[in-house]
């Protein structure tokens, strides 16, 4: 499942520092990290080690202090805001940490947000997105509020938001908080069946049950990587891949 | 005691505290708040100021004296306010010229010491460049003591000799200046003789009241005799008491005094007369100022409801700690929003108060130079600006008081949960609001159908929007469910919108409650133009002019044709004298008085041209019946008989007493059916006005005057006091179409300032939703697409709204506006202007959103 | 372990001879744990002698056939009913090694950790994988209930090797947090006695930035 091609994902040397002087935190040091399509990688680690800080850099949604993100091939440096965020509703699906659903929106409006942030018609758009909700077993809710449900049906509906269409590039932060275990199995098996299907996917998580579901896990402290686990190292060894 | 202090003393900490934290929220809040204080400071500021408060300015009155004794041609009696100035009656029927003894009788019981100078005051002609003009001419012997404070020169003196003269400036402005000679010409009314002198300007004087009305003063006898003077006393001595005012006030003086303007006696010492039009006119002043202050005060507390509703959300969160927490009680929650609507509303009523203060201190100079009277000292009426400083208060307490009762019933449980928004609506306000509606309806109604109803219709107007007010909430959660059907901003506007109610619906009801108001006075405002033309009567045919005042008939005619050389001028008589016409057979006399020609009977030998709507097929026959001695007037309904009675019913102009009818018999009468619906005029041949003996006067009409020519002769006639008026038949008057273009922006302004307030709080509550567009990949535009949904949502939603509600006081207004007797009500709807309205300002306020608005979305920023 | 009340309750279900009794066995329980044939004969015995079971004749091919008396019935009855007793805990190999690195001086105590999670997390993924191909194979089975069986067995690994990496977690932090007490206390003590010149090492202070070992 794992394949030679160009990664989806790829951080080099990437640094991130927030505030200045005394206060200084530096989330990540330095870190490589590679994503490729048909792969799912689990990243794991103590709070602090910058776990939720690598998604943000490689979902766009916050710039390194150095180095450098890139995305398809595309160094997301060097768009500007528009192209950015043209790549966030078109190639990267973001599960967040808390949902970060609209609660104005329909689970449907909410899972075709990004669809119809494209211009896509909406009656095309809301079809997509009843898909996506049938996949994470929420279709009879497409109607309802976000208000008007459990904590459990939000986040599979955001987990909808970020695989509906054919997102190339899948993050996820926690993504089975607020799940029984079996819902979050019936999730990662989802992940699975899109890494599967050529996407790639990087599974931000603390649970060790949910990250063996990935084919690499990833551990992360202090802003470092300073380990790896996964089926095929060989593979990166014999691809020259660098990390550090 | 305390303790209930204490906890106002920890909830004002903490609003003072949140006050100075949202900036931006709160001065918005402070800026509406302090608009109508500020407004209605300066007014009073500069109200007191010039309301020359008779105390302040007795010298201009009285001079140095104790009173002005003042009594007009023929007056025998007067009635008079404790200041003759604000209201006085007289009797006339006086035959002689009442003296100084008179007064002296009448004031101390017999001649007396005091010192006295006597004045006259009067109205001469004088020369100028274009003519003679009229003047107003006081002698007097201005060497006197007690003049002093009256007049004050600025150029040269006073006249020392009836030889000289001393004039103001808007007579020098207009005709000789100081050095020259002042031509007067004036006519002895007793002899009919015209005189002529020539007088010496030797200065310059500022009537310290008065300063636009030409005037010259001089030495007794400067004037000669001149016309319907009035005879003046000023008195010096012992102060002059209101019981030596009534009596002085039954020999036909009436009397400005200088003790009883300083300290009047009790209302109950004025003449009846007066006490009974001082209710009236109170109320009256009254209600206007409470039903305006009403609707102010429902504009500011709509239009800053929605920035406490924010605050009180801000807060809600501390809130509902201190509630499950610290067990803090509903009360005290709903202390700590309404603690924040104390600190802004005494803020704004101190600050309004003050920039009140500076605002009308900057602005009386200006007005002083535009206006017609002088100001007095810079008065500040401390009282009335503590009242208003209130208003500030009330109106921020108000705005915050719904916010606050929702703050208490908050649910401590589903704040902490970090659930926003609200649920369902309730039905039952709704309900009331409709209610409440349903009862301004019926005032309306009701005040069409009674004597004086505008009141009643002004109170239904408010009862009617508040009944609105009440039913926006679900107005808007109706919008909510609307918008399934639009695109993606639209769609998040109008949901957020309705679930965020508190904050919304105060801005939609604020639009709503300024669109009905321009709807309602438009809808008033194009039905009594309406009015104005159906019922319009021409005074003459068109094209024709009517000289005012035509004084020197040469003069007046050469100067106009210096600017119109073709013009024609004719000469009609019509007789003063009050004729009824009974038409044979009919019981009741008709009413045949008509726009033209002052109403007068028309005496002539002929139709004249210049009668308006008289049909030329009629005229030969007209004039053939004039010659018959027949009476022709303009008529549609028919008459019983082609015979009419003329009966005169005059009075005696000199006592005043009703005379004999005077019967002038039966003539043949000729209706002719004129264009359009006027009555009369009647016109009667020169023979039969002879002899019934009837008095005439001479109308100089003009014909042929061009638009423009019109206007430089009615100028160059102002100044020798004659005016112009040429038929051009109904014309809009100007002034409501300016009138309209005011309401119409001042709805704009406001229109904006309730959306801008709307959509500025709701982008602010709405960064988080916005983070999440953002990340999901939003393009950049999309927080201006937004803000301009949410501007549609709120304008378009209240202009809709206000229009619906508009119409009801619009309609019942209109009613007793243009009902006059037997004409209309008459009933036109500005669609034009309500277009514009509910449509274009909509479209104007939610571009200029789009325009200003940032394009930045929030970016999600994590620290892990 | 003691596969005697397993193999009872096989037999409680019908009589069966012993090849059989084994290839039962490891296919209910996922072959996680396979069984000699000796084994099974051994226990058999065992159970006989016990009296929980007795032998059946034979079938056509001459196998001899156990079968679950009465008595051995009711201990099936009582063995299901009864939790499994936690009071003589297996021997953990790996709480062993930890807690010898953790006193023998000269081990790089954080690096066996992750040494060990590393090695606990392939085997979770191993797992994991497998129960992908288990929840397929249960769609279309044959024999539901035995795939079932063997998929909670597989479950139970996986919930082991979760804990056991939690518990590797939970020692990593607790070490972290000692030594950080233990350097401050050695700072202290070295400063001193810098004067007295005392020669005491500082204790192995586990470095938390290490490089990525490739």
């Amino acid at each position: 499942m794992i394949t030679d091609s160009q990664p989806v994902l790829r951080l080099d040397g990437v640094t991130r520092i927030h505030g200045e002087g005394a206060g200084e935190v530096h989330a990540l040091r330095g870190i490589g990290f590679v994503a490729r399509p048909g792969e799912l990688v689990a990243v794991m680690g103590p709070s602090g080690s910058g776990k939720s800080t690598l998604l943000a850099l490689a979902g766009g949604l916050d710039t390194p202090t150095s180095g450098t993100v890139t995305v398809e091939g595309v160094e997301l440096g060097s768009l500007n805001a528009k192209e950015r965020a043209r790549l966030r509703r078109t190639s990267i699906g973001y599960v967040f940490q808390d949902f970060n659903l609209i609660p104005a929106l329909t689970a449907a409006e909410n899972v075709a947000l990004p669809v119809e942030l494209d211009g896509v018609r909406t009656a095309t758009a809301r079809k997509a997105a009843r898909a996506a909700l049938a996949e994470v077993g929420l279709e009879d809710l497409a109607d309802r509020f976000p208000d008007e449900m459990s904590g459990g049906q939000q986040q599979r509906v955001a987990i909808a938001r970020a695989v509906v269409g054919n997102r190339r590039l899948i993050l996820a932060d926690e993504p089975t908080g607020a799940l029984d275990s079996h819902t979050g199995e019936e999730v990662l098996r989802l992940l699975r069946a899109r890494c599967d299907a050529g996407a790639a996917g990087v599974l931000v998580t603390h649970e060790a049950r949910h990250a063996a579901w990935a084919d690499r896990v990833v551990f992360l402290r202090d802003g470092v990587v300073i380990d790896e686990s996964g089926a095929d190292a060989a593979d990166d060894l014999l691809s020259g891949k660098h990390v550090g | 005691m305390s303790r209930w202090w204490a906890g106002w003393r920890a909830a004002l900490r903490i609003a003072a505290r949140d006050t100075r934290r949202a900036r931006a929220r709160s001065a918005l809040v402070l800026a509406l708040l302090m608009l109508p204080v500020v407004a209605v400071s300066t007014a009073a500021v500069m109200w007191a100021t010039y309301d020359v408060a008779s105390d302040e300015a007795l010298e201009r009155r009285v001079g140095a004296g104790e009173a002005m004794i003042r009594v007009d041609p023929g007056v025998t009696r007067v009635i008079q306010r404790f200041d003759p100035d604000d209201g006085h009656g007289q009797e006339t029927g006086r035959l002689t010229d009442p003296t100084w003894p008179e007064m002296a009788a009448a004031l101390d019981g017999g001649p007396g010491d005091r010192p006295v100078t006597a004045l006259r005051d009067g109205w001469i002609s004088v020369g100028t460049s274009l003519g003679s003009t009229g003047a107003r001419a006081i002698e007097a012997d201005f060497d006197s003591p007690l003049i002093e404070g009256l007049f004050r020169v600025t150029e040269g003196r006073f006249a020392a000799t009836p030889d000289e003269v001393t004039v103001n400036k808007a007579l020098a402005e207009r005709g000789p200046t100081l050095g020259e000679t002042l031509t007067v010409t004036t006519v002895d009314p007793v002899t009919d003789t015209e005189s002529v002198r020539h007088l010496e300007i030797v200065g310059i004087v500022e009537s310290t009241r008065l300063r636009s009305a030409r005037l010259a003063l001089s030495r007794p006898g400067g004037f000669g005799a001149f016309d319907g003077y009035q005879h003046g006393w000023l008195v010096g001595g012992d102060p002059v008491t209101w019981d030596d005012v009534l009596r002085l006030n039954q020999v036909g003086a009436a009397v400005v005094s200088r003790s009883v303007l300083s300290n009047p006696p009790g209302l109950e010492d004025l003449p009846e007369e007066f006490a009974y039009l001082d209710d009236y006119v109170d109320d009256t002043v009254l209600i206007i100022l409470a039903l305006i202050a009403t609707m102010v005060l429902i504009e500011v507390v709509l239009l800053a409801g929605p920035a406490f509703a924010v605050g009180a959300r801000r807060q809600a969160r501390t809130l509902a700690l201190m509630s499950a927490t610290g067990g803090a009680t509903p009360a005290q929650a709903r202390r700590v929003v309404l603690a924040s609507a104390v600190v802004l509303g005494v803020t704004a009523g101190l600050l309004g108060t003050l920039l009140g203060i500076g605002v009308a201190w900057l602005a009386v100079p200006a007005v002083a130079q535009l206006s017609w009277e002088y100001p007095g000292p810079f008065e500040v009426p401390w009282p009335v600006l503590g009242v208003v400083a209130g208003f500030g208060l009330i109106s921020a307490l108000l705005a915050a008081l719904v916010p606050a009762w929702i703050a208490s019933r908050q649910d401590p449980v589903l704040v902490l949960a970090g659930r926003r928004g609200q649920s369902r609506p309730s039905i039952v306000m709704p309900l009331i609001g409709v209610l409440v509606f349903g009862v301004g309806v019926a005032l309306a109604v009701a005040g069409t159908r009674q004597y004086r109803g505008e009141f009643l219709i002004a109170v239904s107007a408010i009862v009617c929007v508040l009944g609105m007010v009440m039913l926006v909430p679900l107005v808007v959660s109706g919008v909510g469910r609307l918008v399934r059907f639009g695109p993606l901003p639209l769609r998040f506007a109008g949901r957020d919108a309705a679930r965020h109610r508190t904050r919304t619906a105060p801005a939609v009801a604020a639009v709503a409650a300024t669109v009905a108001g321009v709807v309602a006075l438009g809808i008033a405002m194009t039905s009594d133009a309406a009015e104005n033309r159906e019922t319009y009567q021409p005074r003459l045919a068109h094209g024709w002019g009517q000289v005012h005042h035509p004084g020197d008939r040469e003069a007046v005619t050469a100067t106009i044709r210096q600017v119109a050389p073709e013009a024609e001028f004719i000469e009609v008589s019509t007789a003063g004298a009050y004729l009824e016409f009974h038409v044979v057979g009919e019981e009741y006399p008709r009413e045949w008085w008509s726009n033209v020609l002052d109403g007068g009977v028309i005496v002539a030998d002929s139709v004249p041209e210049a009668v308006p709507g008289f049909p030329a097929e009629h005229r030969a026959e007209a004039d053939r019946a004039l010659t018959a001695g027949g009476v022709v007037v303009l008529d549609l309904t028919p008459a019983a008989s082609g015979r009419v009675a003329v009966v005169a019913n005059d009075w005696d102009h000199e006592t005043g007493e009703m005379l004999d009818p005077q019967e002038y018999g039966e003539h043949p009468l000729i209706l002719v059916a004129g264009d359009g619906e006027a009555k009369g005029p009647v016109i009667i041949s020169t023979r039969l006005a002879q002899d019934w003996g009837l008095d005439t006067s001479s109308h100089l009409l003009v014909d042929g005057l061009s638009r423009s020519q019109a206007v430089d002769a009615e100028e160059m006639l102002a100044v020798l006091d004659a005016g112009l008026y040429v038929e051009r038949g109904y014309r809009e008057d100007r002034s409501i179409l300016i009138a309209k273009l005011l309401l119409g922006l001042l709805g704009g302004v406001l229109m904006l300032g309730g959306t801008i307030t709307a959509t500025a709080l709701a982008l602010a509550d709405a960064r988080p939703d916005l983070a999440t567009m953002s990340a999901v990949g939003a393009p950049p535009r999309t927080r201006r697409r937004i803000a301009t949904s949410y501007a549609v949502v709120v304008s378009l939603t209240g202009a809709l709204l206000g229009v619906v509600v508009g119409f009801v006081p619009g309609w019942a207004i209109s009613v007793p506006l243009t009902h006059f007797g037997d004409s209309g009500p008459f009933f036109e709807v500005p669609w034009l202007m309500i277009g514009a309205v509910v449509l274009g300002l909509p479209v104007l306020t939610a571009a200029v959103i789009a325009a200003t608005a940032r394009t930045r979305l929030p970016m999600v920023a994590r620290l892990d | 372990m003691s596969i005697k009340h397993g193999l009872l309750a096989l037999l409680d279900a019908g009589p069966m001879y012993g090849y059989q009794l084994r290839a039962e066995f490891e296919s209910r329980t996922g072959a996680t744990w396979p069984l000699n044939v000796g084994q099974v004969y051994t226990t058999l015995a065992r159970l006989e002698r016990d009296d929980l079971i007795a032998s059946a004749g034979t079938d056509d091919e001459g196998h001899v056939m156990y079968a679950v008396t009465e008595s051995g019935s009711a201990e099936v009855a009582a063995w299901f009913a009864s939790p499994v007793a936690r009071n003589q805990p297996p021997r953990d190999e790996l709480a062993i090694k930890l807690a010898l690195a953790v006193t023998v001086p000269g081990v790089d105590v954080p690096a066996v950790i992750q040494a060990q999670r590393t090695a606990t997390i392939g085997a979770l993924q191993d797992y994991t994988r497998l129960k992908r191909t288990a929840t397929e194979r249960l769609e279309d089975s044959d024999d539901p209930r035995a795939d079932l069986a063997w998929s909670l067995v597989l479950d139970s690994l996986i919930f082991a090797a979760e804990a056991e990496v939690r518990w590797l977690d939970h020692c990593e932090a607790r070490l972290a947090r000692v030594a950080s007490t233990r350097t401050a206390a050695a700072q202290a003590a070295a400063s001193q006695a810098a004067a007295s010149q005392a020669s005491e090492p500082p204790a192995p202070v586990p470095t938390p930035s290490r490089k990525v070992r490739r």
